[in-house]
């Protein structure tokens, strides 16, 4: 008996065409019995395929077919002697070579779609924002918003906030924020070290997380403007479904305000990769699995405006709601360019999304470019020429006063800073050991950062 | 009957329908099929009607004073006892209220299976759709004979019956389109997709709701009415008397209702995106479907309801009262 499988399960294994090629393989069938194993066989076997061969375009044709075959095989020359009217000596050829076959077309097709995808993408790229230039002559952005003009909050955020109605789409809070769970994925549970300040024993931790790191999405973006409507929308759902199929970021937010939840926040979610913060308490390493990761869909790009009002809105409905929900510090909201590290050459700014720009005031949060990030001043990171030429020729305040402050304890202590930083190092080496010690014996839940 | 080119020795379909239960077996190339009518008529015991019921080699069996005649018999003896039958099933599942519905139902399908020749033999038997509103009435149901023909000592396998008309005649469209069988206790439909089901659902309007609804305006017996409809009833002709206005109103009330759930169940599979390539037939099958004219009055009807699901054809059967046990024929081959 073939196995109910749901209309939908079904129909997302073939397109249109290979449906179609199987109706037209199943007429030659003439045996009833015979025709409806000749389906199931090539739909399960189809099933079984890794589900990536079966999303690639001309890939997906080529492994039904090879399925088919394996079954009209099965039929023709096994005991089950069906009988096919199909022309079956070049057929029987093809059978026994079906290895080969499979393996010499799968071949060419990926060397050749990789050369003309990396070619293609970049031409394609080029061409797209020079189209769009031409078509209309706005930024990636709304052309009212003039950079950096978000308002100050206006109002202090609220004591409590709390969750009105939950239903199979999403959520409703008390301060407006809805959040759509259509995507979400509940992730690993969170388990982490927390680093006393004060050089005591590391704590381990889990549950809530303690903070969270703001992100530029970095994708793809069409000019937003009405003309654009189809493309926008059409990129944010590619966005969210390969965020999903990832589990990267707890949060997404859309160009239009529209909050995603990707991962539930009790889950760690792929973010913030080699990062280093620190509260006023504890210094948090890696901060994947004690930060929630909130993603702007945007291009970030230093000294540019790069989000709508829209989204500053519903960044602040969702950090009120985050910091209510699970008494996150302020200290503890900051953007993914002042936690992101090179932890091999000791850098910061790895990843140096909202390393400026960050709208901190309208979200009612203190300027976190103001503070001298730890990774300096606790662990001795520096920085290189990369970096600041990436910033636009200048870094936050917060790296200098890192730096003068690294150089007066080294005064104090009666060394030079490159021997202090070198301290500073090997207990950063320490710390990343013990962390990533916990993360490998949490098999499977090990993920590299972004 | 067609024959079927996969072997199908040791393989049985059985219709376990509310009015009749039929099996299908394959004898040499040929498919052989076998019918009792699933109903008894309890006669109080005398010398008499034993010698009666001996003399007429009449499938019979004595409990508590009574003997029960089943099967082919028991409508026989009805007309010659003017007595009415007692079904073991009804609307479709073994009637809870009638203390003798299993014990009948196992003597009929023994009859009918006979015992098996290995340990492979395998039948496959047919399940309505679940009631909507007692569902797991339908798990009671289906256990019960799946553990009683084990007993036997067969293997067993189920089909809805809607998707065993789809293997029985719509092998050419490659078991796409929509399977309808309209039975005695209920109409059960199927819509499957490259022989995967799709959508399905089950109406308890069917052949004996006409029987009854009819019986009860115009006074006759629900068993005459029965014999009308299936001998001589033509819903092409305008009726003849009231029996047959009777029969023509309930009849469209069977075909309204049956269209309703199906506009919905089809509206509820295009709604989760389902988007069938091209239009697909729709075949009717079981014994409330054979009265002359019912295909036209089904087809009227669908093209007026602006069914969800693009239809190229309506057609009937070519053995209406065989399409059920043939489609479970096919399944059970195809497990071998």
């Amino acid at each position: 008996m073939p196995s109910p499988r749901s209309p939908l399960a079904l129909l997302g294994l073939l397109n249109r065409r290979l449906r179609a090629r199987l109706d037209s393989l199943s007429s030659r069938i003439p045996d009833p019995v015979h025709k409806l194993w000749f389906i199931n066989r090539t739909l399960e076997g189809f099933e079984a395929k890794p589900e990536g061969l079966r999303r690639l375009p001309i890939v997906r044709s080529i492994v039904f077919h090879y399925v088919a075959l394996e079954a009209i095989g099965e039929l023709v020359w096994s005991p089950r002697q069906g009988k096919i009217f199909l022309p079956t000596s070049p057929l029987r050829v093809a059978y026994r070579l079906r290895h080969a076959l499979l393996l010499v077309v799968m071949l060419a097709v990926g060397f050749t779609g990789y050369v003309a995808g990396n070619y293609g993408y970049g031409v394609g790229r080029q061409g797209a924002d020079w189209l769009f230039s031409q078509l209309i002559p706005v930024p990636a952005v709304a052309s009212n918003m003039p950079p950096t003009s978000f308002a100050p909050r206006a109002s202090p955020p609220p004591q409590n906030v709390w969750l009105v109605r939950a239903d199979d789409d999403g959520e409703l809070w008390s301060n407006g924020l809805r959040v759509v769970t259509t995507f979400e994925k509940p992730g690993p549970p969170r388990i982490y070290f927390a680093f006393p300040r004060d050089g005591s024993p590391p704590i381990p931790k889990g549950g809530a997380p303690v903070g969270i790191v703001y992100h530029a999405s970095q994708s793809d973006m069409a000019p937003l403007a009405r003309e654009f409507n189809r493309n926008i929308l059409s990129t944010t759902h590619d966005l969210l479904g390969w965020l999903s199929t990832r589990e990267i970021y707890n949060y997404i937010i859309d160009r239009f305000g529209q909050v995603y939840r990707i991962v539930s926040d009790d889950g760690v979610a792929v973010h913030a990769g080699a990062s280093i913060w620190a509260d006023e308490n504890y210094e948090y390493l890696n901060l994947n699995e004690s930060f929630i990761g909130v993603a702007f869909e945007s291009r970030w790009d230093a000294g540019l405006e790069v989000i709508t009002p829209a989204q500053v809105q519903a960044a602040l409905n969702l950090t009120d709601v985050l910091r209510s929900r699970h008494n996150i510090a302020d200290r503890n909201c900051v953007p993914h360019g002042l936690v992101s590290v090179n932890a091999t050459k000791k850098l910061i700014g790895y990843h140096a999304d909202w390393a400026r720009g960050f709208p901190f005031e309208a979200l009612g949060l203190e300027d976190k470019y103001l503070l001298p990030p730890p990774s300096i001043a606790a662990f001795g990171f520096t920085y290189d020429e990369d970096l600041v030429e990436r910033l636009g020729g200048e870094l936050w305040p917060g790296v200098a006063q890192a730096e003068r402050e690294l150089n007066a304890r080294a005064r104090d202590d009666g060394i030079t800073p490159e021997v202090l930083r070198a301290r500073l190092n090997l207990r950063y080496q320490q710390n990343i050991a013990l962390v990533n010690g916990s993360s490998s014996k949490r098999k499977g839940f090990t993920r590299a950062g972004r | 009957m067609e024959s079927v080119a996969a072997s199908g020795e040791g393989r049985i379909g059985l219709d376990i329908g509310t009015s009749k239960i039929m099996s299908i077996r394959q004898s040499g190339n040929q498919l052989k099929a076998s019918t009792e009518v699933n109903a008894f008529l309890p006669l109080p015991y005398s010398r008499i009607t034993e010698n009666i019921l001996l003399q007429n080699k009449v499938h019979y069996y004595q409990n508590n004073g009574h003997f029960f005649v089943y099967g082919n018999s028991a409508e026989k003896f009805a007309g010659l006892f003017n007595a009415e039958t007692r079904r073991p099933m009804s609307g479709g599942l073994i009637n809870p209220d009638e203390p003798a519905a299993l014990t009948l139902i196992k003597v009929i399908i023994k009859g009918l299976v006979k015992k098996p020749k290995s340990d492979d033999d395998l039948v496959c038997f047919s399940v309505p759709g679940a009631p909507a509103d007692a569902p797991h009435d339908l798990i009671y149901h289906e256990q019960l004979l799946k553990g009683y023909l084990s007993e036997l000592g067969f293997k067993t396998k189920s089909i809805n019956e809607g998707q065993a008309i789809i293997f029985a005649e719509l092998e050419k469209e490659n078991f796409t389109g929509i399977g309808i069988s309209c039975g005695g206790g209920m109409c059960n439909a199927c819509l499957a997709y490259l022989s995967v089901p799709v959508a399905s659902f089950s109406t308890t309007k069917a052949g004996d709701f006409i029987d009854k609804s009819v019986g009860s305006v115009t006074g006759e017996s629900a068993t005459r009415v029965k014999l009308i409809k299936e001998q001589s009833l033509d819903l092409t002709k305008d009726p003849k008397d009231k029996i047959e206005e009777a029969l023509h109103i309930y009849y469209d009330e069977v075909i309204g209702e049956l269209i309703r759930t199906l506009n919905d169940s089809m509206s509820k599979a295009s709604s989760e995106s389902h988007q069938l390539d091209a239009p697909v037939p729709v075949v009717l099958a079981g014994g409330t479907a054979q009265p002359a004219g019912f295909r036209d009055k089904f087809a009227k009807a669908l093209e007026a309801s602006n069914c969800p699901v693009p239809v190229s054809e309506v057609r009937l059967s070519s053995n209406p009262s065989q399409a059920t046990a043939r489609g479970a024929f096919i399944a059970a081959v195809y497990d071998s």
